[in-house]
């Protein structure tokens, strides 16, 4: 049997009163492909980053970090690189003004404490590494002009540089096509081959399966169970053990719709993001948008907004053609979104609930004159913290100190407060925890029985196929089925994403 | 509530800090702190400048700043100054009130146009706020040095001289106009739709976007408000010196910077309070002029300022890290 | 590589575009006056070039790693005054003199990336404040800090053609001066450094991404205090290269060159985001203002019109950049 590379126990962090990772025990042996899996939220970046030495584990006489052998009391980065271990997180962490050359001998230089730099042995280090992993760029490009999915390969070049005896990988088939996926496996093999190890971080069950030597599952920042072998389970059971529920999946959104239209998408196409969207959109519709990241949604979802022109199509509302090439012409038409990048876009998280809430709708609060009405600002923050459940102390406390779940809903109020007909949803449960994700989705299929209009944007097979009473499936900027929720089942999705 | 508490408090650390260097220096000299005539003076010193830093405010709310603020009053002052000489050639019998009336409003139509330019710059082509205001900040020296050729402009009716020189009973009556501004500038922020924007801008711009605001307006709007203020701080500097000139006031740029994130205004937008940036002022004010009576130079003060603000930003880094480390503390204290 | 990518790369950089501006205008100047084009006007400009050159250099790698120093003007006036007052009463040599200032700037800059390093705050206010602070004690303690006669050794250098080219019958030559040549060295040694040393490239590291470089291993701290302290040295060794030139000390003339400073540095491409940025550009950056003020004076037209054009020329170069980043 194979040694142990990597063996934790009693790992736990608790971020601000947050247990994100809680008495974890994990191992890695060498030259295996384990995979921890879970969804958002689950632990899974906080426990890479401790192993990478840029988090540290709560103190507790119990934990045990134990590398090659060796016990480690507090890990800093250097000591984990030093062990052989590279990460490569999700957002790559190369320097876009760089070379591609550069890049990848970036950490063969400042493990070798160079005082000066040669630009030919950069070239040759990089080609060098290009070469192991039967990868072609230019040397001598920028990072920042090549796509993400050449990024990921810089990166992954950078990290076999040195001595690398264990490669972590967030989410690193994120952002990569169908072909690159295969030839990203295929380097991993290889490196395999070499006894290296890889840890897998990913939720993304075909590929996990199609890679993995084990399988960890992780859940609210707990092991639930490790798989010896992945012949020893299946997609359904580790989806299961993901979201700690059984799964009814006969459930499905039945949608009252009546009459008119609302919205009707006809031939919108973008180059480069989506092409020929066709879809009819009728009150108290959820139609549920899945694709994978870069399948095109998020770039549809800004088109329909007025945050992304489209290049050839028509938008109809109520029958009529409308042109949305602004945000207010979404505010014209009744639009709202609910965006993806909850935090950046989503949030203003430095401020109040209350500011969080009244920022689309302020203008009605003008009561006095140019003044505004601090009285109804209030009441009308409280009601919707009411309304939707929304645990605070105080309308006032700054939304960075919510729970996920709770911030979700203040991005909800701030849009119910428009009254929209429309309302698109991008990821609306990304990283909120299983219970609150619940309450989420009840509040939608609330909203779409009052008469709106809802389009759901996601990559979670079960957000939408349990909450959707139409499903398009979206790949490489196409929607390639448009069905009724019913007639659809998990296994069916889960092949056409593939 | 307790966010609300925690704000309340805020304003209360910026009365004790004034409060506090206020009766410092009342102790150590007081036979010349307190005169009338030192109170006073003070009181006329720090209209033009606080003025100014409202203006600097409004535009670091938005996460941005204004570099070309003093150059754009100083063009305001010219502007306004040259057209006030021309009227007063013209009709050599004008009244008062036409001519105040001439003098604040071209001052404050220019320095809104200086303003409207910069947001121009900003917001719609999209140039970052330091470089834009930087390159008008040189293009307002410019043109001001160009239509005045350098020299001063000076010999104002009484009627401009009375606006910063003249006192209502002990106040001085730029004291008073300061006052009436400083209001204003916090009922615009915190009272009307437009100032609730510009703080959640600055707080964060794509969230704004995403909120279907429109990002552009109130960017435009905001640097015209910091305009404005130039305009406003013109005029009293105008009246102040009883003439204008390129290059008067320089020294206040700096000095409205560091008085403004002194008064607890977030460089990076989102944040800060009128209030607060009063007794910000009101305090550097005190500290000056006691270092004055102390036979320190204009030079000393600028060292003050700027040692201050190091120190205040070390506070303010300091305080929740040592909070943190004592809450630790405790709780491995309760664990054993 | 093909005539198409390196079109494609040389239209991406701001080097390109300055060299364009520069030839058009020293064409379109030959024209209206061929003085423009003399030799001696050639070297006139690079001469001028030097004090701004050297600090624009400073200024340059800050920004490269994504930082901002607004006190370097401030710091060359401090080594300017206590240098050339303490030469002027124990003597010296060029060398010490470069020397003192060098250490001072360094010595200053260190107290920047003290605060910096220690309290992760932005460097514009930190610097702007620090700046107040070394400005106004100069002047607190020599109120008037103008020193009207400088060491002969500094007179000397200042008129020192190292590469004579013309000579007159009145002795009078013309040349590349020691003060144009010690921009040029400085430049060429910080061009290696940034190129070819690991600390010069951990400095493009930390301005293209600070947590990419903290992952990498890269010490954020060490690498801060050498940008810092090297921009204070650079500012120290500038205010000597001005000395030399004019000839006596005022430190409201090196104090004002900020701006014009700024404006040479991000008319040469470097980006305040950090990242970007050449010597070479820098180098193109000043050239192209100070021709551009050079010819004014040559057209005649009076230098009350001086700041505008500055103005105009900082405004439109980064309308220009902010345009071209925009996607087409």
């Amino acid at each position: 049997m194979a040694e142990n590379i990597l063996q934790v126990a009693s790992l736990s962090k608790t971020y601000s009163g947050v247990k994100a990772l809680v008495d974890f025990d994990f191992s890695i042996k060498q030259g295996e492909v384990h995979c921890l899996v879970g969804e958002n939220g689950s632990g899974k970046s906080t426990f890479m980053k401790i192993i990478a030495g840029v988090v540290r584990p709560d103190r507790d006489s119990r934990t045990q970090i134990l590398i090659n052998g060796k016990q480690f009391r507090r890990l800093t980065p250097k000591d984990s690189m030093n062990e052989g271990i590279q990460v490569i997180y999700q957002d790559l962490s190369l320097f876009p003004n760089l070379t591609v050359a550069e890049n990848i001998a970036m950490n063969q230089r400042i493990e070798e404490n160079r005082k000066t730099v040669s630009w030919k042995e950069m070239r040759r280090t990089a080609l060098d590494s290009m070469e192991q992993i039967s990868v072609k760029l230019d040397p001598e490009e920028l990072v920042e002009n090549y796509p993400i999915a050449k990024q990921q390969l810089v990166a992954i070049c950078r990290a076999i540089t040195s001595g690398v005896q264990l490669l972590i990988m967030d989410e690193p088939t994120a952002s990569l096509g169908k072909t690159d996926v295969e030839h990203f496996f295929k380097v991993i093999r290889k490196l395999k081959e070499r006894g290296i190890s890889a840890l897998f971080i990913g939720h993304k069950l075909h590929e996990v399966f199609a890679i993995a030597d084990r399988i960890t599952v992780i859940r609210d920042g707990k092991r639930i169970k490790t798989f010896d072998s992945v012949s020893e389970t299946n997609e359904h059971e580790i989806t299961e053990l993901m979201t700690g529920k059984k799964i009814d999946s006969s459930k499905r959104y039945e949608s009252k719709t009546n009459g008119k239209p609302l919205m009707e998408i006809r031939g919108l196409s973008k180059s480069g993001q989506y092409s020929d969207v066709n879809f009819t959109l009728y009150p108290g519709d959820i139609i549920g948008i899945i694709g994978l990241t870069g399948a095109g949604r998020t770039e549809l979802a800004l088109s329909v907004f007025g945050l992304n022109k489209p290049d050839t199509g028509e938008i109809l509302i109520d029958n009529k053609p409308v042109s949305i090439e602004s945000t207010r012409d979404a505010i014209k038409n009744e639009i709202a979104l609910v965006p993806e990048n909850r935090l950046v876009q989503g949030l203003f998280t430095e401020k109040t609930i209350m500011d969080n809430v009244l920022i689309t709708t302020i203008d009605e609060f003008r009561k006095y004159g140019p003044f505004l009405s601090k009285k109804e600002m209030v009441d009308s923050a409280n009601s919707w913290i009411d309304k939707l459940n929304i645990k605070t102390p105080s309308a006032k406390l700054p939304v960075k100190q919510l729970s996920g779940g709770n911030q979700q809903r203040v991005v909800l109020s701030k849009w119910l407060a428009t009254k929209p007909r429309i309302l698109i949803l991008d990821g609306p449960t990304v990283g909120i925890d299983v219970g609150a994700k619940a309450e989420i989705h009840r509040y939608i299929q609330e909203m779409a029985q009052d008469g709106i209009g809802i389009i759901m944007m996601s990559d979670e097979i079960h957000e939408v196929l349990h909450n959707a009473n139409k499903i398009l499936v979206m790949r490489e900027g196409r929607i390639i089925k448009s069905a009724d929720a019913t007639s659809l089942d998990e296994t069916d999705l889960m092949q056409l994403l593939q | 509530m307790k966010q609300h508490n925690r704000s309340v408090s805020r304003v209360v650390y910026y009365i004790l800090m004034f409060v506090i260097v206020f009766a410092l220096f009342s102790l150590t000299i007081p036979g010349q702190f307190l005169s009338r005539f030192n109170l006073q003076s003070m009181a006329f010193q720090v209209p033009e400048f606080g003025i100014l830093a409202l203006g600097m405010m409004v535009a670091m709310l938005t996460a941005g700043i204004d570099l070309s603020i003093i150059a754009n009053a100083n063009l305001a002052g010219i502007m306004s100054a040259i057209c006030l000489l021309k009227v007063t050639e013209l009709y050599p019998n004008v009244g008062s009130l036409a001519i105040i009336l001439v003098t604040v409003v071209v001052a404050v139509i220019s320095g809104t146009i200086g303003g409207l330019f910069n947001g121009f710059l900003i917001s719609v082509l999209g140039i970052l706020p330091i470089l834009a205001t930087l390159g008008t900040m040189k293009l307002f020296e410019g043109l001001a040095t160009v239509v005045t050729r350098g020299r001063p402009i000076t010999g104002f009716p009484v009627e401009i001289q009375y606006i910063a020189n003249e006192t209502i009973g002990v106040v001085p009556v730029s004291f008073v106009i300061f006052l009436i501004v400083l209001v204003m500038v916090a009922l615009f922020l915190k009272k009307t739709p437009l100032g609730f924007k510009i703080y959640m801008l600055g707080s964060n711009e794509e969230a704004a976007r995403y909120s279907r605001l429109n990002n552009r307006a109130i960017l435009l709007r905001a640097y015209a408000v910091s305009g404005l203020m130039a305009g406003i701080a013109s005029i009293i500097m105008m009246s102040r010196f009883n003439s204008v000139k390129v290059g008067y006031g320089n020294s206040y740029l700096l000095q409205a910077v560091l008085v403004v994130i002194l008064g607890g205004t977030n460089p990076d937008g989102g944040e800060g309070d009128v209030f607060n940036a009063l007794f910000a002022i009101l305090t550097l004010q005190c500290i000056a002029s006691g270092f004055n009576i102390l036979g320190f130079t204009d030079y000393m003060r600028n060292v003050i300022y700027g040692s201050m603000l190091i120190i205040v930003l070390m506070f303010t880094i300091m305080v929740p890290r040592i909070r943190e480390m004592v809450k630790r503390k405790k709780e491995t204290v309760s664990i054993s | 590589m093909n005539v198409s990518t390196l079109l494609r790369k040389a239209t991406s950089r701001q080097e390109f575009y300055l060299i364009s501006v520069i030839i058009t205008f020293s064409v379109i100047m030959g024209f209206i006056n061929p003085a423009f084009l003399s030799f001696e006007n050639f070297f006139d400009v690079l001469n001028n070039c030097a004090t701004l050159g050297v600090m624009a250099v400073g200024v340059l790698l800050v920004m490269i790693s994504g930082g901002m120093d607004v006190s370097f003007s401030a710091i060359a006036a401090v080594a300017m005054y206590v240098t050339v007052s303490v030469l002027n009463v124990h003597g010296g040599t060029v060398f010490y003199a470069f020397a003192m200032a060098g250490i001072i700037g360094g010595l200053l800059g260190l107290v920047n990336a003290t605060i910096l390093s220690y309290f992760q705050i932005s460097a514009l206010i930190i610097t702007l404040a620090t700046s107040n602070v070394f400005y106004g004690l100069l002047l607190q303690l020599v109120p008037r800090a103008h020193i009207t006669s400088i060491p002969k050794f500094l007179a000397d250098f200042g008129n020192w053609i190292v590469l004579p080219i013309i000579s007159f019958e009145d002795g009078k030559t013309i040349g590349l001066s020691a003060i144009a040549f010690a921009m040029i060295l400085v430049m060429l040694i910080m061009s290696i450094v940034l190129r070819y040393t690991s600390i010069g490239r951990n400095v493009y590291a930390l301005g293209g991404s600070r947590e990419a470089a903290e992952r990498a291993g890269i010490s954020i701290w060490k690498t801060q205090f050498f940008v810092y302290c090297l921009a204070g040295m650079l500012a120290g060794i500038a205010s000597i290269l001005n000395v030399s030139m004019i000839r006596y000390v005022n430190p409201f003339n090196v104090y004002n060159v900020l701006m014009d400073v700024i404006a040479a540095v991000v008319l040469g491409g470097a980006k305040l985001s950090g990242g970007s940025g050449t010597i070479f550009g820098t180098f193109l950056g000043v050239f192209t203002l100070y021709m551009i003020k050079n010819s004014l004076i040559l057209m005649g037209i009076p230098s009350t019109w001086d700041s505008v054009i500055v103005g105009l020329i900082i405004i439109v170069s980064v309308a220009f950049t902010a345009s071209r980043k925009k996607p087409a």
